[in-house]
């Protein structure tokens, strides 16, 4: 198997969180035509002519809201890969990193979740990213007892 | 609450930290630590050689104290 090296990896991480955050931009820009092409197609939100405006207004705040949390969180994952870079992630530091992006996520899969009424998708979808947002706060926890184990190795003489 | 009277025992045997780190074979920067009463544990396998280069007991090093 191929073995990359660490510092490769983290340079690989910081490369791919940039492009997606490019990509997130960009997305921005085309939002409402990709929204609009999505709301055309046959059964995925329903009958578009039943969409009231009302109802379109909950779903365009919804998807920018869900890009503005991931863009947020690719910022706090860049500042996390630059932690790991400067081998600084076992501390206190990282671990509020870990904690928000858990919130980001969970926060996302809520928003997913609120949309169910449009498409029984964003059910399914909301729950494996409540679950990911879930997993990822476990991590946290597994991350703060190491910074603990860390800080007690570094203080025995 | 447990205190750390290194220093006293080092300007007793007039040793300054950089000689004991040599003698001990601890790095300084675990010496300062240990001196500075700021570790949260000793090996024994430490405490053993500090004794052995200062000469003296382990409650000449180590004292604790009611708070």
């Amino acid at each position: 198997m191929l073995k990359i090296n660490r510092k490769l990896s983290v340079y690989i991480s910081i490369v791919l969180t940039a492009v997606m955050f490019a990509g997130l931009i960009v997305l921005a820009v085309f939002m409402p035509f990709i929204l609009e092409y999505l709301l055309k197609i046959p059964g995925l939100f329903g009958d578009v002519a039943v969409l009231s405006q009302y109802k379109r207004v909950i779903f365009y705040t919804a998807a920018y809201a869900e890009l503005a949390i991931m863009m947020a969180g690719l910022g706090l994952l860049f500042a996390l890969l630059m932690l790991v870079q400067r081998r600084k992630v076992f501390t206190a530091a990282a671990v509020e990193l870990i904690r928000y992006i858990s919130w980001c996520l969970i926060f996302m899969g809520i928003i997913m979740i609120a949309l169910t009424s449009f498409s029984v998708i964003a059910l399914i979808i909301g729950a494996a990213v409540l679950f990911l947002g879930l997993t990822v706060r476990v991590v946290k926890n597994v991350i703060e007892e190491a910074v603990y184990l860390k800080e007690e190795n570094d203080l025995t003489v | 609450m447990i205190i750390i009277n290194l220093d006293v025992m080092m300007a007793k045997r007039k040793m300054s930290l950089g000689e004991l780190s040599d003698k001990v074979g601890i790095t300084l920067a675990n010496l300062s630590v240990l001196k500075n009463n700021k570790a949260k544990a000793v090996r024994f396998s430490t405490l053993d050689a500090i004794c052995e280069a200062l000469d003296c007991g382990v409650s000449d090093i180590i004292e604790y104290r009611k708070e």
